[in-house]
């Protein structure tokens, strides 16, 4: 689960990301608008927040780039203004939440994860996969109701598994979600989590497609 | 429009003023150059006629005077007819004309006669007529010979009647045409006012922002000005919300930061922090919000279709309550055309929608109609309603008061429907809450319609 915060206030875009990294996200973060609409438009992210007034290049014209070019990652905007027109403008702009400053951390990480969820097409907080539980409002996983105790990694991993249920995903895929910018992309750790996971969950939760990637099991189809 | 201050009444009543004195006295002028012409032919004609006498006269040889031959003027000859002739010696009539009959004329100021002027005397039946008399020393008569000739003066009057009827006829044909005229010209030299009037109305109407099209140069000033007061107008308020923006921005950045922070501190302590920078926020999205108001300071020409701004808020409410599944329905919104500023309907209508979204079961009801008010103005009423628990009879009051809260988990509440109170009240508007059929809260609001 991958985020990217464009913020340029330092300070808070630190308390967000730091917000958001506890609750198991990858966050990378851009301080004005032409950085964040360049790692907007080159990177591949769950979900984006967009301060609107930016330095370089305002926010409402970095959502608008991103649209017509076609990228449709949920944007949540987080914006000082909070007259409803701005709200409209925004939201007509191609937004798929509006955050007025200030706002508690919980407010945010809810709605966070309400906008990943519904990307992914699921319309309540909490996905099954079998045996496995998938709490995204809690950022927690369990098998029989029971948490299992997973690394930041680990959680990312299965957690945008779950949440895309069937899909067959590939490893870049995979790795796109779970890397920071920053972080060092090796790809034989995606086979290294994916093991770790097999042993946590079972080794029938992830199946292998040779050449493909991999998908988490279909319960339905194996009930 | 021909108003009593009209310009163009103004100007058609001095002219009109004018041309008629002035054609008044051109008539007076000419009627009495006509009369004097006349006068001169009429003398031109006595005076032939002495000649004529003159010339017929010859002495008898014993110191009187006999005519040659009469002139042969019928009018001479027919009893009375206002035209006579007389010679006389003194006061003995020598010979007069057939038409004098057994009268005599009588010159009463002989002296006065002896000039070559005519004079006015009375004739028979007291008829006044103009006559000629010229004092003539024949050779072979004794005694200066007094030659009178006259005419009837109604002649001349006649004459001069009968001119200055038409006369008079022609100048007022005249004045018609020079008024006919000036109401064109008057009418085609104020046009660029009417201009003005038709583009102020245009503005007045939402029509249009600026005053356009060409005006002359005497105009032009005018409308140099007003454009320049509707652009400061325009800019007053578009600097206002700027800077709420800015201030906005400046504000809130810090206060969230410290909000964050504060959340380290655990206990009594933090929670103080914590409800007093939420009543900041609350204090400063207030008057934020009041900054950023229109109202009616600048209604000139602004007029807001309002099912736009509805779709654009129920389009906007629909993301943010996504997961809720609302059902919003409209009604009757269209055509309804609220008298004031696209941003001032916005906020008012985006906080009360929004809190029917926070409050809602389910369903949403905005309906609008148009109403005349109690003093017969149009109005647009609109109400939004929800499904939701609704507000107890005797909280319904204490709700519009000043940040009062029903609940403290649904933050702005409060803050919502006061900011709404303040647009709707600047507007001269009404805001009542009952309850709805459909369980929920009701806000029903009267605006002034464009």
């Amino acid at each position: 689960m991958r985020i990217l915060v464009v913020e340029d206030e330092t300070e808070i875009a630190r308390q967000v990301a730091l917000a958001l990294e506890r609750l198991g996200y990858v966050v990378d973060v851009a301080h004005d608008g032409e950085q964040g609409h360049f790692l907007g438009d080159t990177e591949t992210y769950d979900a984006i927040i967009l301060d609107l007034g930016l330095p370089g290049m305002n926010g409402l014209s970095v959502l608008e780039n991103w649209r017509n070019s076609g990228h449709k990652t949920p944007v949540m905007i987080l914006s000082a203004r909070s007259s409803w027109q701005e709200k409209v403008s925004g939201l007509r702009g191609g937004a798929d939440d509006y955050l007025a400053k200030p706002f508690e951390m919980e407010e945010l990480a809810a709605r966070i994860e309400a906008l990943i969820r519904r990307k992914s097409g699921n319309a309540t907080a909490v996905i099954e996969c079998g045996n496995a539980r998938l709490d995204t409002a809690g950022s927690s996983i369990s098998i029989h109701g029971e948490a299992v105790n997973l690394t930041a990694m680990e959680y990312r991993l299965a957690a945008y598994m779950m949440m895309n249920g069937d899909r067959v995903l590939s490893k870049s895929d995979l790795m796109d979600h779970i890397y920071g910018l920053n972080e060092d992309k090796d790809s034989n750790t995606i086979e290294v989590l994916i093991n770790r996971l097999r042993k946590k969950f079972g080794s029938t939760f992830i199946t292998t497609l040779r050449g493909q990637g991999y998908r988490i099991r279909d319960s339905d189809a194996d009930a | 429009m021909l108003t009593p201050s009209s310009l163009k009444l103004r100007l058609v009543i001095t002219s009109m003023l004018w041309v008629i004195f002035a054609l008044f006295i051109v008539w007076h002028l000419l009627t009495w150059l006509f009369q004097g012409h006349i006068e001169a032919r009429f003398d031109d004609r006595l005076n032939d006629q002495v000649a004529e006498m003159v010339a017929a006269s010859e002495s008898d040889g014993q110191g009187g005077v006999h005519l040659t031959w009469e002139p042969t003027d019928p009018r001479y000859v027919l009893p009375r007819s206002g035209w006579y002739w007389q010679i006389s010696e003194g006061d003995r009539i020598i010979v007069s004309s057939r038409s004098l009959w057994t009268d005599r004329l009588d010159l009463s100021d002989p002296q006065k006669a002896a000039q070559s002027n005519a004079l006015l005397i009375s004739g028979p039946n007291n008829i006044s007529l103009r006559a000629l008399s010229r004092a003539i020393q024949l050779p072979g008569v004794e005694g200066p010979l007094s030659y009178i000739v006259a005419g009837p003066l109604s002649d001349i009057e006649a004459d001069v009647q009968e001119f200055s009827g038409d006369a008079r006829l022609v100048l007022m044909a005249l004045g018609v045409l020079l008024l006919i005229i000036i109401a064109l010209q008057i009418g085609y030299g104020l046009k660029p006012l009417r201009n003005l009037h038709l583009s102020l109305s245009q503005i007045r109407a939402g029509k249009s922002h600026l005053m356009e099209g060409d005006f002359p140069g005497e105009v032009e000033p005018v409308v140099t000005e007003l454009n320049a007061l509707l652009d400061y107008n325009a800019g007053l308020l578009e600097r206002a919300r700027t800077q709420a923006g800015n201030l906005a921005h400046a504000l809130k950045n810090p206060l969230l930061i410290i909000q964050n922070e504060a959340l380290g501190i655990k206990g009594q302590r933090g929670q103080l922090i914590h409800d007093q920078l939420r009543s900041v926020n609350t204090i400063i999205n207030h008057q934020l919000s009041k900054a950023r108001l229109a109202g009616t300071t600048n209604l000139i020409g602004a007029q807001t279709s309002v099912s736009s701004v509805v779709a654009d808020l129920v389009y906007s409410l629909k993301i943010l309550y996504q997961d809720r599944g609302l059902e919003l329905n409209q009604a009757g919104l269209e055509n309804l055309v609220f008298k004031g500023d696209q941003q001032d309907l916005e906020e008012l209508l985006g906080n009360l929608i929004d809190n029917a979204c926070k409050w809602a079961g389910g369903r949403i009801n905005i309906t609008g109609e148009l109403q005349n008010d109690p003093d017969g103005k149009r109005c647009v009423v609109l109400t939004i309603e929800d499904d939701g628990p609704g507000i107890p009879a005797d909280e319904l009051r204490a709700v519009l008061e000043r940040g009062h809260r029903l609940d403290e988990q649904t933050p702005g509440s409060g803050i919502g429907l006061n900011v709404a109170r303040d647009i709707v009240e600047l507007y001269g508007g009404t805001l009542d809450l009952e309850k709805s059929i459909m369980g929920g809260l009701s806000v029903r609001l009267t605006l002034p319609s464009a």
